[in-house]
């Protein structure tokens, strides 16, 4: 018998809600309910390192966001490590790593390890093992020479790299990142996703992350998600779905000049 | 516990990072103690504060100043720490721990409550050690009514706190009570000196009876027996309080998960 999929999605929605309404009329909002995820459906296993593509507005974040327990869906389920992310959202959030778009939450005035002893303190890591992980995993991302720097003193890309740190240290059974490469310069995105991805694969967790770097997902995925308009358009290898992603990046409306 | 302990030392260091912002909270304390001070030389005797505490106004301004200062610090630390954490993005990482929500919105209240704490007391030692105030302190009775006031505050802060993860800006709710707790609860005049009617509606506010509770312990002695009608009310307070406080930021969860704001600031 196969085992549970890591990642179970089954006919997916979410529906941002309008705007209390006398409260947009006050400010002079005319905002719609937005549907940003049609019915997805699709499964992730163990070991398997999945690229969610699509262009801006496609559902990407959102579907993320779902996973990681921080947005409710408006329809359907989603299953991460067999529980459910509605009804079991705290044990459900101990089993995944999450590095979301324009993630800010290391405290500025703090090392990068006193951040990262704060999230193993949350996340219930032995505190015997803290700093052989931080070792661990400072020597895969290469931010050894940073652990003991302030954050506010760090560039945007080491930023993004004591982040990835951060939803690795629980050691999670599914890693959902969000464009967590797009600030580091080519040399070393090349080498953190390599790196951190088939370490992940390595140790069995499953792995869905958004890009809009193709040469990146190409690289690194097994199989690729392409969202339209928070529909799944295509599923299968990057050569499989690469026709199908070049027409719904072409059809994407450019705004009049 | 180690949870606690990171939290703490988490905020602790970041407290102590902006050295200037102690040296003024220290210096506001003794601002505050030194106008009291010539404001109770202005007022003299006070019969109403002499009739009802056996004290001068000076000891019993200091005790409703250290405890207004408390109080006041409870219920806008929970909801100050979820604003801050909003601000500098910090909110969605902590939210999304393996906790419930209340679990993390107290804990991220911890620092807040503790510095209260400290600071408090240390307005009540320097008064008493600078100014000469007159306390006539009973500390079991002390310890046990400011534990209790403490509580039921938290949870005037949790709900402080739904309200801020829900509206960010604008917290309406801590906003009346403060100003209603100024007004009729005897920070800077005993409820004695209010219309029968103001008196019945402040029996209503938690910081009528924290403040009557702290001063009898401190300026008359008043042990457990005399204290325990005060004590019943705060843990009255307390049972209502805190359930009521889980139930709004759950609901407050739900929402800025359902509105997809969680993120916002």
């Amino acid at each position: 018998m196969r085992p549970a999929p890591e990642v179970e999605v089954i006919a997916l929605e979410k529906t941002y809600p309008r705007p209390f309404w006398p409260w947009a009329r006050v400010r002079g909002r005319k905002e719609a309910a937005r549907q940003a995820l049609r019915g997805l459906s699709f499964e992730v296993r163990a070991g398997e390192v999945v690229a969610l593509i699509g262009p801006n507005g496609a559902g990407k974040s959102t579907l993320l966001r779902i996973l990681s327990g921080l947005l409710l869906p408006s329809a359907g389920t989603a299953r991460v490590a067999s529980r459910d992310v509605v009804r079991e959202r705290p044990g459900c959030r101990r089993e995944v790593g999450a590095a979301l778009a324009d993630d800010r939450g290391l405290s500025p005035r703090l090392t990068a390890r006193q951040n990262l002893e704060f999230f193993a303190a949350l996340y219930a890591v032995p505190r015997s093992e803290v700093d052989a992980r931080l070792h661990e995993l400072a020597r895969a991302l290469e931010t050894r020479r940073l652990l003991d720097r302030e954050v506010r003193t760090l560039s945007t890309g080491e930023k993004a790299r004591v982040v990835l740190m951060r939803a690795l240290l629980h050691r999670p059974r599914v890693l959902l990142l969000d464009e967590v490469t797009r600030s580091l310069d080519p040399g070393a995105a090349r080498r953190v996703r390599t790196r951190l991805l088939s370490d992940a694969a390595a140790r069995g967790a499953a792995v869905l992350f958004a890009s809009h770097d193709l040469a990146e997902v190409e690289a690194v995925s097994h199989r690729v998600l392409l969202l339209d308009g928070g529909r799944l358009a295509a599923t299968g290898s990057f050569a499989e779905v690469r026709p199908a992603a070049e027409s719904v990046f072409a059809a994407v409306p450019k705004e009049e000049e | 516990m180690r949870l606690l302990l990171a939290f703490l030392r988490r905020d602790l260091r970041i407290a102590t990072a902006y050295r200037l912002n102690a040296l003024l909270l220290v210096s506001g304390g003794l601002f505050t103690l030194t106008l009291f001070y010539f404001l109770a030389r202005t007022v003299g005797e006070a019969p109403a504060v002499r009739g009802r505490y056996g004290t001068d106004y000076f000891s019993f301004a200091l005790v409703g100043l250290a405890t207004a200062a408390l109080l006041r610090a409870l219920q806008l630390g929970f909801g100050g720490a979820v604003r801050s954490a909003q601000n500098d993005g910090s909110l969605e990482p902590l939210l999304g721990a393996p906790l419930s929500t209340l679990h993390v919105v107290t804990l991220m209240g911890a620092w807040p409550v503790a510095n209260a704490l400290l600071r408090s007391l240390g307005l009540l030692a320097f008064g008493a050690l600078l100014f000469g105030a007159r306390l006539h302190l009973h500390p079991i009775a002390f310890v046990v009514t400011l534990s209790l006031s403490a509580l039921a505050f938290c949870a005037l802060g949790l709900l402080s706190a739904a309200f801020v993860l829900v509206f960010k800006r604008g917290d309406p709710f801590t906003y009346a009570l403060d100003a209603l707790s100024y007004l009729f609860a005897g920070v800077l005049y005993p409820t004695e000196v209010l219309p029968p009617l103001l008196r019945a509606l402040a029996r209503f506010l938690p910081a009528t009876h924290a403040l009557h509770g702290l001063r009898e312990a401190a300026l008359r002695g008043a042990g457990p027996a005399q204290l325990l009608p005060t004590w019943t009310a705060l843990l009255a307070f307390c049972l209502i309080l805190w359930p009521l406080a889980a139930l709004a930021l759950s609901a407050a969860r739900r929402h800025v998960e359902q509105a997809g704001t969680l993120p916002h600031s």
